[in-house]
């Protein structure tokens, strides 16, 4: 298994997957700081409404800040995060990185050579995680760096550290469990097609798939709402700043059972399904 | 205060936990190893022992233990092939040695029988010299090579006119190559050429090259001596069909033979004394097959002419 | 026959078969490779070579029958009953032993030769890093090692497959259509680097291939495979004996003419396949003189003809009328 992992980091140094994912997530990120900036100074009255493109519809007029003071940087990042878009990213990484095993039939290499195809599926698994925790961890990094950037470091506080780091910690959780899912999913498709497709339909619908699914459960009088158990409702729904017992045992018990589903899915799915 | 006490609490978990994995890897690799290790010892296979994880100096051991067992499988190998080439000439110099033998003996026969013509009698008793000087001559062969392999032998460098020493063994053969009908050609260096070796070594390697060309030669004969820098290359070629390009890197090998055939008049053991005497003397030998045409080449280092 | 119980068997397989839904891609076969052999598996495309080769190396689950790998016997997986999720088998373990090339090899398209092999060595965990470079060489793509593989021409990138292949030093070498799209000298290349590995380091080899000419110059044993069920499987000795060049003659009385065969023209190499049939393998070229020995003997001669299946024709026979064998 270390052996794996050894080979795994090999590719993963040499490969421009990672790399390429990254930069244009990094990409999304400046662009979206520049939008809001465009809208600040709009605001502002620094430049004329519809510069560039951006035209800013001000729903309540007596609001005298602009964007930036209305959210903070905890704010703005809780915004674009809670919205799932490094999600997008990720599952386009996930995708690349898991099937393009099957489709150039390196998976060849690695099982029936020793080790159990549990095994095979597990160190996928781990080395796709610990990517996504990194490109994660450079995200909010760069998102917390370009705000103390635009926004100078007025917030910046003991408080302010405690709140993004807990808030980056259940997210780093639930992308985990997240990642897990998407692995799991490219493992059933083995198809580059239809792994990104399927995922993208997670990332983009799966919000609102459920909140039909919970309108559902209501209309047949049912106690169960459907999306408080599904990952990326609770990505959206946390928090920043004071998080609470009860969110933080939501937050965990929800990324353990769809890392253990997924995972127990995968390996019994790689198991028992020939290697095309 | 806390602070303080809260980072020494996290600062010890996090080297327990890097002791700890640290000790589960060295624990798996001595499994593993322990695993792989029972299966060479139990199969006959050209696996190696590998890896389970990159911990300490483990893969160097892995690494010498792989050099060890590489070693040894070659050493088995060739071993296993010396012993069949061994097993197989021991087979045939028997063979050699009792045809002539027999055929003596039958002469014998003859002779202690009546009625035997005079100039018959002559006759055979020449046949049954001739013989026993084929036998005397092989066991000689077979006797030198062993005083050379247990490093018995002496060899007396001096200073030799190499040219002078090769006009003379030609000579020596030269009815063999009547009898043949063919006139080899020959050609030496214009000065004469001194090196340092054994003269009697010497000449029983140039005397083995020409015998080995006339075994196995069908024509074409050519004997050159020739002054290349501060080298002198004698080469013997000759045309050959029971040659071929396969036989080359195993030429200079004791009892190896190219002739299969039950009537052989070789032990395989010419040009492995060849290369011994050769390399002993600090020249070099080698051998090559062109277009049909087997050619050894030795080198030695030239002398400066007095 | 007797040689054949004492020899050590790499590879058995024991009514081995897959199916994809209605389809048996490989129907109830039973291989023998022994140790030493070159096993030749042929048969056209879509015979079942693939499918039988990937049960063989791990790839596929058999639907029935067991591998035996080693003398290691290997159970059919049960769907549903002892999933284990670490589990390896007895079998499993001796598939460290084996190199493969089932297919296209598996490699990663933009990095190059030599990091594909890098990947490869660290999976197997194989601690000599110097391993890389040597079986380059030994594949001869020394040159090409910084070259990225989807630039390599066809026979460049079964080399590398063969490379990823011997990376463990196997004893048993499954290769799946391993001169397929490639020129001849790289036939060449491919066969003597078989019988090298074969001669050097008694590698068993278990090759596939529809282009027989190739096969029937490093093959020491055969199967013919047609539609998933194995055919026949024979030593190249027997395959010789079968395609001698032979006088075949169609007489009333076999026996007599056996008779005469033996006590007036001193044959003694025939034999007698058919009721009416005699196939003579020496003297061929004095026909008159046998067909005369049997008249005289008065035994009716019905036919006598010059025969010798070559090779081709027999593979043709064995494989499928419709089959071009190249």
């Amino acid at each position: 298994m270390f052996n794996l992992f050894s080979g795994e980091f090999y590719k993963w140094k040499k490969s421009k997957v990672f790399k390429v994912c990254l930069a244009a997530a990094i990409g999304m990120i400046l662009f979206i700081y520049l939008m809001l900036m465009l809208v600040a100074k709009i605001q502002n009255g620094e430049m004329e409404n519809g510069t560039g493109g951006v035209v800013v519809t001000e729903s309540n007029m007596e609001e005298e800040e602009d964007v930036f003071a209305q959210y903070g940087i905890l704010g703005i990042v809780s915004e674009i995060t809670g919205g799932g878009f490094e999600l997008i990213f990720i599952a386009v990484f996930t995708c690349i990185w898991v099937v393009g095993e099957y489709s150039n039939g390196a998976i060849k290499n690695m099982v029936g050579k020793g080790y159990s195809r549990g095994k095979v599926f597990l160190s996928k698994y781990i080395t796709t995680a610990v990517s996504v925790i990194v490109m994660n961890l450079i995200l909010f990094l760069t998102m917390l760096l370009l705000g103390v950037a635009v926004m100078g470091t007025g917030e910046v506080n003991g408080g302010f550290f405690r709140a993004f780091f807990s808030y980056v910690g259940v997210q780093l959780l639930l992308s985990v469990a997240f990642c897990g899912v998407l692995v799991a999913v490219c493992e059933f498709a083995r198809n580059i097609a239809v792994g990104i497709t399927i995922s993208m339909v997670l990332v983009i619908f799966s919000t609102l798939i459920l909140s039909g699914v919970d309108l559902l459960f209501q209309a047949l009088h049912l106690d169960v709402k459907a999306s408080t158990y599904w990952i990326m409702n609770v990505m959206s729904d946390c928090p920043m700043g004071a998080i609470d017992l009860d969110f933080m045992g939501r937050a965990v018990s929800v990324a353990v059972m769809w890392t253990v589903l997924s995972l127990l899915a995968g390996m019994i799915h790689i198991q028992q399904t020939d290697i095309a | 205060m806390e602070g303080v006490l809260f980072s020494i609490v996290i600062l010890t978990a996090v080297a327990l936990m890097i002791l700890a994995g640290r000790l589960i890897r060295y624990r798996s690799q001595i499994k593993h190893m322990k695993e792989e290790l029972s299966m060479l010892r139990q199969e006959d296979t050209n696996y190696r022992l590998s890896s389970y994880c990159r911990i300490g100096e483990t893969e160097e051991v892995i690494r010498l233990f792989n050099e060890i067992l590489e070693k040894y499988r070659r050493e088995t190998a060739e071993l296993k092939r010396e012993n069949r080439t061994y097993r197989e000439s021991i087979t045939s110099i028997s063979h050699d040695i009792r045809t002539p033998l027999t055929s003596a003996k039958g002469y014998l026969q003859m002779l202690s029988g009546e009625d035997v013509p005079r100039e018959k009698q002559q006759e055979y008793r020449k046949t049954v010299e001739h013989r026993v000087d084929d036998v005397t001559g092989m066991l000689n062969q077979l006797f030198e090579y062993a005083r050379v392999e247990a490093g018995e032998l002496e060899f007396m460098l001096e200073r030799i006119n190499m040219t002078n020493l090769f006009a003379d063994t030609i000579s020596m053969f030269y009815e063999d190559f009547l009898k043949k009908d063919c006139e080899p050609e020959i050609e030496f260096s214009e000065t004469p050429c001194y090196v340092k070796a054994d003269r009697q070594a010497l000449r029983r390697v140039m005397e083995n090259l020409i015998k080995n060309a006339l075994v196995h030669g069908t024509g074409d004969y050519k004997f050159s001596l020739r002054k290349q820098g501060d080298k002198v290359r004698l080469a013997v070629s000759n045309r050959t069909d029971s040659i071929e390009p396969k036989d080359m890197e195993r030429i200079f090998e004791r009892f190896y033979t190219t002739d299969t055939s039950r009537t052989r008049k070789t032990t395989g053991l010419g040009l492995a004394i060849v290369k011994q005497f050769v390399t002993r003397m600090e020249g070099e030998v080698q051998a090559a097959l062109t277009d049909g045409i087997f050619t050894v080449e030795i080198v030695f280092p030239c002398l400066e002419e007095k | 026959m007797e040689k054949e119980m004492n020899t050590e068997l790499v590879l058995r397989t024991e009514k081995l078969t897959k199916i994809y839904g209605n389809h048996k891609a490989v129907n109830a076969v039973s291989m023998n490779v022994r140790k030493g052999d070159i096993y030749g598996f042929i048969g056209k495309n879509g015979a079942g070579k693939t499918t039988f080769m990937k049960m063989v190396a791990g790839l596929a689950a058999p639907t029935e029958g067991s591998i035996e790998l080693f003398g290691k016997r290997e159970e059919k997986k049960q769907l549903g009953k002892n999933i284990e999720l670490f589990g390896n088998s007895e079998a499993d373990l001796q598939r460290k032993r084996i190199g493969c090339l089932i297919e296209q090899p598996g490699t990663y398209p933009n990095m190059t030769a030599t990091e594909n092999l890098e990947i490869v060595r660290r999976n197997l965990g194989i601690a000599e890093k110097n391993v890389v470079a040597e079986i380059l060489e030994f594949v001869g793509l020394s040159e090409a090692g910084k070259k990225k593989v989807k630039n390599f021409s066809m026979g460049m990138k079964q080399r590398l497959g063969i490379a990823i292949s011997l990376m463990r030093n196997p004893d048993f070498l499954i290769l799946d259509e391993p001169i397929n799209g490639l020129d001849p000298a790289g036939i060449k290349e491919v066969r003597d680097l078989l019988l090298k590995l074969n001669r050097e380091k008694q590698i068993t080899i278990l090759i596939s291939s529809h282009i027989l000419g190739e096969l029937s110059k490093v093959a020491t044993r055969y199967g013919i495979i047609r539609d998933g069920v194995l055919m026949e499987e024979f030593d190249a000795e027997a395959l010789e004996e079968k395609c001698k060049r032979c006088q075949k003659i169609v007489v009333d009385n076999t026996a007599t003419a056996a008779q005469i065969l033996e006590e007036t023209l001193s044959i003694k190499n025939y034999d007698v396949p058919g009721e009416n049939v005699i196939r003579i393998f020496e003297r061929i070229e004095d026909a008159a003189e046998i067909n005369r020995a049997m008249i005289l003997g008065g035994v009716a001669l019905k036919e006598s003809y010059l025969a010798g299946q070559d090779l081709e024709g027999y593979f043709i026979d064995l494989l499928g009328d419709d089959t071009k064998v190249r």
